[in-house]
């Protein structure tokens, strides 16, 4: 936006810096924008125009059009696998706001050692995504580090089950995703007009209060920030659920990336993917729209 | 009239400096009491301290007797308005003002919205109540932070140079405001300036601060009429030297003739003389070198540049200070 206050006498001036700045503006976006339109836009057109083929007998897509792919959709089988991913995808969201919304706190009130802890909280993408996976896997599995750790200390005569369900997917979704939800919401903390929450302790609150009445509503615009970062990958994730779920737990992502692999039914796993994005935009409109302004 | 507010020999170190060094003083009820002195003397930390932002070092801060040096913030009956204000910016003005008196000891006061109607009334904010405070201009701001403080009764009011962020025209009128909203409320105000004609025109008295020392507490007839030093002469107003003799430009006296009843007068030369409206006013050079400005009734007549002038003042117009 321009300043709202401009001298009566350098409109001339101004008109000329905007064309100026609009020319910077196109140079700089250019080539981003080609970028995003060929690298997004063109797959995505091939997926959605895949969703309307017929599944080729070793995977790929033959001629006839067709809308049976998308008539699959309306079974109650898949509009329960949905359900379900929304609703691992949002405890997992919710996991990490409580989760989250205190450790940014107390990094963004660690004086010096800020650096230190933001760095070890990015610490984990030093290592492939996948070699972490496997690792809680080791760890989890009945002959784990956890269940021999137990066991041998006389605590257990069973392993217990850690692995192969809802509680490791989730567990594994927590904690890949977490940093996304400590880093937004650190930025909006660390932002945040420290006399702000000295007025409200001088005005009477107590340090709950402070954080219930003025730190949080003011932290909304990260909060949103980091749960959009975190729910919508979790929403579409496949390898958790599938290394530390171990298919039992079929999630929409999983779904997908069977009918890619397994199935080798692509016109179906296109519509699917397409659906899943169709609602995720349709939730996500209003919530960046409300991040935004806030 | 009883104290309010006590403070002894408090002191807030920092591993540099001392931002305030054993500052002692009374306030008394219903004063208007200013903390002045230039940057860097220790006035906001010491508003700080009586607020509970910050621990002191060593001393002890009285409120109606009581120490509360130890409390926290919300446990101190004192409220602050802040130089910036500090208005919650996701709350209305009415949530704002509302806001302090949720906490207050055994809930919500009964006569709460009566004293909120009557705040919103004297301040004028009845329009705005629905506003968030980025809608508000920098004086119904600062009005909206007077009342989110006053709403709650404080046994005193600290205010951090809550003019200096008025533009000087809107600082005069709200100066006004200031002065007789503290009369009608007749709540104690302890008021951080450095501005010197600010802390004469509202308070009933002042401290002096200096380097994080006080330097002399006192009404402001008092500071103005027998600073006790050369800091308090020169911080309160302006003055001119002549080997540690301290004279007010408004007693210093130009004459062309030699006047007759004094032994203080001394050969000159005009450098400037402007007519400021309500006096006029001259600068001259004495023979020494030493720079006097006179402050003549704005009826007298002008002089010119380069002109040989007396400088001269009476002997009961000359400052004393104590050595
Ligand atoms: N947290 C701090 N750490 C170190 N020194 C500090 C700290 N806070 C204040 N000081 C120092 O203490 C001194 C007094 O500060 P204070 O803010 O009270 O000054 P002030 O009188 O309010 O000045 P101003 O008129 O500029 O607001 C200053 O010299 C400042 O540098
Ligand atoms: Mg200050």
């Amino acid at each position: 936006m321009q300043p709202a206050v401009k001298q009566p006498g350098d409109q001339g001036a101004g008109d000329a810096s905007q064309t100026a700045n609009s020319g910077l503006r196109t140079l700089f976006l250019t080539p981003t924008a080609a970028l995003l339109l060929a690298l997004l836009g063109a797959p995505l057109a091939i997926v959605l125009a895949y969703t309307f083929r017929t599944r080729g007998t070793y995977g790929g897509v033959t001629a006839p059009w067709t809308l049976e792919n998308w008539q699959r959709l309306a079974d109650s089988l898949y509009a329960g696998i949905l359900f379900n991913s929304f609703a691992v995808a949002a405890v997992s969201t919710a996991i990490c706001l409580l989760l989250g919304f205190p450790l940014a706190l107390f990094i963004s009130r660690a004086g010096r050692r800020r650096g230190l802890y933001l760095h070890l909280v990015i610490l984990p993408f030093w290592t492939s995504f996948l070699v972490r996976t496997y690792a809680w896997m080791f760890l989890l599995r009945d002959t784990g580090l956890i269940n021999t750790v137990l066991f041998k200390l006389g605590l257990i005569s069973q392993p217990l089950p850690l692995l192969y369900n809802y509680g490791a997917v989730l567990l594994g979704l927590v904690y890949t995703y977490l940093p996304f939800m400590v880093l937004p919401v650190y930025a909006t903390l660390e932002r945040m007009d420290r006399t702000l929450l000295e007025a409200a302790a001088d005005l009477g609150a107590r340090p709950l209060q402070v954080l219930w009445r003025v730190v949080l509503p003011l932290s909304k615009p990260g909060l949103w920030a980091g749960s959009i970062l975190v729910f919508i990958p979790c929403l579409g994730a496949f390898l958790i659920p599938d290394l530390l779920g171990g298919g039992k737990t079929i999630l929409v992502g999983t779904l997908v990336q069977n009918q890619f692999t397994a199935s080798r039914d692509w016109p179906f796993g296109s519509a699917l993917s397409m659906a899943l994005m169709g609602v995720v935009l349709l939730l996500m409109l209003p919530l960046t729209r409300k991040s935004a302004s806030l | 009239m009883g104290e309010v507010l006590e403070l002894r020999e408090l002191s807030r170190h920092y591993p540099a400096q001392r931002a305030l060094d054993e500052l002692s003083l009374n306030v008394s009820e219903g004063e208007f009491f200013s903390l002045l002195g230039p940057s860097g003397c220790g006035k906001t930390t010491t508003l700080r301290l009586v607020a509970g932002l910050e621990a002191p070092t060593s001393g002890r801060i009285l409120l109606r007797g009581e120490a509360i040096e130890h409390r926290r913030p919300h446990d101190r009956n004192v409220s602050t308005v802040f130089q910036n204000y500090a208005l919650f910016p996701h709350l209305t003005v009415r949530e704002n003002i509302e806001f302090g008196l949720r906490h207050r000891h055994g809930g919500r006061p009964v006569d709460a919205d009566k004293r909120i109607v009557e705040l919103v009334e004297m301040l004028q904010l009845g329009d705005k109540l629905d506003r968030a405070p980025e809608q508000l201009s920098g004086g119904e701001r600062q009005r909206v932070a007077l009342a989110r403080s006053l709403v709650l009764h404080p046994d005193v009011l600290l205010l951090d140079e809550p003019l200096s962020a008025l533009d000087p025209n809107l600082r005069k009128q709200v100066r006004d405001e200031l002065k007789a909203l503290q009369r009608r409320v007749g709540i104690t105000f302890l008021f951080v300036t450095h501005d010197q004609e600010e802390a004469l025109y509202l308070s009933d008295r002042i401290a002096l601060l200096n380097a994080g020392r006080l330097e002399q507490l006192g009404t402001p007839q008092e500071i103005y009429q027998h600073p006790c030093s050369r800091f308090a002469a020169s911080f309160l107003g302006r003055v001119n030297w002549l080997n540690g003799t301290g004279i007010r430009p408004e007693a210093t006296l130009l004459s062309r003739d030699q006047p007759a009843n004094s032994e203080r007068v001394y050969d000159s030369v005009v450098q400037r003389c402007v007519f400021l409206g309500n006096h006029l006013h001259v600068e001259a050079e004495l023979s020494g070198g030493e720079h006097f400005i006179a402050e003549l009734p704005c009826n007298s007549e002008g002089f010119q540049a380069g002109e040989r002038v007396h400088v001269w003042w009476r002997a009961e117009d000359e400052l004393l200070l104590p050595i």
